[in-house]
């Protein structure tokens, strides 16, 4: 345990390194970018030497490492604003649409992949596989673009993809940075009503397309757990049906709980595209558009965020699956 | 307790086609009576047993025969109804322990599934019994395994544990899988020693598959020899041992390995099941084989009061007796 810990600030380092030299490598002068067209040489001059550019490599290397180890990222090139600031401020909307997800898309998934693994090999299965390669088949943003299309613009089931609470809402005081917190916080049912049905349309996308990844995983594993020689033992003893089938997930749960670590961890910055679509400011569509405008500072800060998020989710992900298997368990006793 | 299995027939549905896995198995296990079943691997033996106890894979279906248990066609009843026999009636050893274990669960929990899977009962009372069982079986620390779980068991541990479960709901018959191929050599006498006491002391009667001549001849009173899906040979363990009737019995007891004399192999392979064998599927690797084999399979023929065999040979005349040294 302690050497995973050990290993936490290492791997953060060769990320945070990695992040640095690509954008050093990368074409564009961020100083050309934020002078625009119409500047001059000196111009574009004065602004490199605010952000620091004129310095050589190394220096600014260092620099950046030690600024880092004290908790400063550095202000963004494009808009001064303190870039740890920012990501306290967007990564909470990244997390509740990655739960509010997940959680539909495990509820959706996991029945479908449950009910295939079951009946493996027979016809709730083959629909089952259908759907499944069908959902991976198709890109989210296609999911997006087609729930738009039909639940808001035809249809008129959900309004439309333009933000979290729509122009005639106000925000509530910011406390945690969860809306949905902050709003039931500060007692705005009506601003919770609304931001609710406003999370349809992005949760549906998100979960839609990641439902079809549980139901593969849950339909692969229950599938071998149902012709394990433990359900053909637990079957050869007159357990139920229903005893049986709790056995193979018992046996299945592993891997569905690593599949989901994974999951939460790629969907935290991750759905910056469908962020994006339904302007749902989260830590995604930020990333994205700091990577666009070229702001290192704010990119670098994007990726030490959600490097960290993952590496603690893969250590909470070891815990969890070491406290559920007595075999782990009791190793390490 | 009595069980009739007659013509079973049971096939496998698979991507390179149908594998004909049992096709037209007999065989009869009395009150009282422990009975071996024998042959290599891919022989039918467990699919056998699979297809009396419905443990298929959803592959496998069994197209024809019955299996009388008690008078209870086990191949036709609802799989609710069979569900309430096994465990109950009939008990299951399974070949390797750590795979029929949930390893997720304490032992206890396991017995207390076992149990309410049959009857009424409250923890305490499993409890009881499943202590009651694990002495039986010669578990030492019987406390301390039940609060345990199976990766803290030795294999025969494990496996004594398997055989307690089997044997919580005092069945009349026991159905056991290799039962001892996943265990140390040191272990296996002790467990089959351990499990035909059980069986005779509680006047139970036992269906066992094994490749093991060795473990036939010593636990089993009667063997069922069983090649390409079919039963080639059956009849008491004295007797066939030592007259063999049929040429793959007779090579399959001349490949045992014996002290001082020379190992024959068996040479050829077991044909494979995709096609539907037509003659006599050990013609290609019989000594003896005759034009005629390739016509037809050959019928079972009794012969005396308590043997059979399926050969188209005269065998008393024109197969070798055995010779053993």
């Amino acid at each position: 345990m302690l050497r995973r810990l050990i290993i936490i600030p290492i791997s953060l380092f060769f990320v945070v390194a990695f992040s640095y030299a690509l954008v050093e490598i990368m074409p564009g002068d961020p100083a050309l970018a934020i002078a625009g067209n119409t500047a001059n040489e000196r111009e574009v001059a004065i602004i490199r030497a605010e952000l620091g550019l004129d310095r050589p490599f190394d220096e600014r290397f260092v620099r950046f490492f030690t600024d880092i180890a004290q908790g400063d990222l550095g202000r963004s090139f494009f808009d001064g604003q303190i870039v740890s600031h920012e990501i306290t401020r967007y990564f909470p909307a990244s997390v509740e649409i990655m739960v509010l997800s997940l959680l539909f898309a495990g509820l959706i998934g996991l029945s479908l992949g449950a009910l295939a693994g079951y009946f493996r090999q027979r016809a709730p299965d083959s629909v089952a596989r259908i759907v499944i390669t069908a959902l991976q088949a198709v890109p989210e943003f296609l999911i997006a673009l087609l729930l738009i299309f039909f639940i808001f613009y035809l249809w008129r089931w959900a309004p439309a993809p333009i933000g979290r609470l729509s122009l005639t809402d106000t925000y509530p005081p910011v406390v945690t940075n969860f809306l949905f917190i902050d709003l039931i916080l500060a007692g705005d049912w009506n601003g919770l009503r609304s931001t609710a049905h406003r999370s349809v349309l992005p949760v549906a996308t998100l979960a839609i397309g990641t439902a079809a990844y549980f139901a593969k995983v849950a339909r692969a594993t229950i599938g071998a757990a149902m012709s394990s020689k433990q359900v053909q033992f637990a079957r050869a003893c007159g357990l139920s049906e229903f005893k049986v089938l709790q056995y193979a997930l018992l046996q299945a749960r592993g891997p569905i709980i690593t599949y989901t670590a994974i999951l939460v961890a790629a969907l935290v910055g991750g759905a910056s595209i469908i962020e994006t679509m339904f302007s749902w400011r989260g830590l995604g569509q930020w990333g994205l558009q700091a990577i666009l405008n070229k702001d290192v500072p704010a990119i670098q800060g994007f990726v030490i965020a959600t490097g960290s998020f993952t590496m603690i989710v893969y250590l909470a992900l070891d815990l969890v699956v070491a406290a559920l298997d007595p075999r782990i368990r009791h190793d390490r006793g | 307790m009595s069980l009739v299995v007659k013509d079973l027939e049971t096939r496998f549905i698979t991507r390179q086609g149908v594998v004909y896995a049992a096709n037209g198995v007999n065989f009869t296990v009395g009150d009282g009576e422990i009975v071996g079943i024998v042959g290599e691997s891919g022989s039918g033996k467990t699919v056998t047993i699979n297809s009396i106890l419905g443990l298929l894979d959803p592959a496998g279906r069994v197209r024809n025969g019955s299996a009388l248990f008690d008078g209870t066609d086990l191949l036709a009843i609802r799989r609710r109804e069979l569900r309430r026999i096994r465990g109950a009636r009939i008990g299951f050893i399974a070949q390797n322990p750590f795979g029929a274990l949930n390893p997720m669960l304490t032992i206890e929990d396991q017995f207390y599934n076992v149990m309410r899977a049959h009857r009424r009962a409250d923890r305490t009372e499993v409890r009881q019994q499943a202590l009651e069982m694990l002495r039986r079986v010669g578990i030492a620390g019987p406390e301390r395994t039940l609060d345990g779980y199976a990766h803290e068991l030795s294999g025969g541990m494990a496996q004594r544990v398997v055989i307690a479960i089997a044997l919580l709901l005092n069945p009349p018959l026991v159905i056991a899988d290799e039962p001892t191929t996943a265990l140390d050599v040191t272990v296996q006498r002790q467990i089959l020693d351990l499990i035909k006491g059980l069986i005779r002391e509680g006047q139970r009667s036992m269906l066992i598959v094994t490749h093991d001549l060795g473990v036939v001849a010593q636990y089993c009173d009667r063997v069922v020899v069983m090649y390409s899906g079919r039963v080639v040979e059956e009849g008491p363990v004295a007797k066939v041992f030592t007259r063999p009737l049929h040429p793959y019995t007779l090579a399959l007891l001349r490949s045992v390995p014996r002290l001082g004399t020379e190992v024959q192999g068996l040479g050829g392979r077991v044909p494979d099941l995709l096609s539907r064998p037509t003659g006599c599927a050990f013609r290609h690797r019989c000594a003896f084989a005759k034009e005629s084999c390739a016509v037809a399979t050959p019928p079972t023929a009794a012969i005396g009061p308590d043997r059979a065999v399926a050969c188209v040979l005269d065998v008393e005349r024109e197969v070798p007796a055995l010779v053993v040294d």
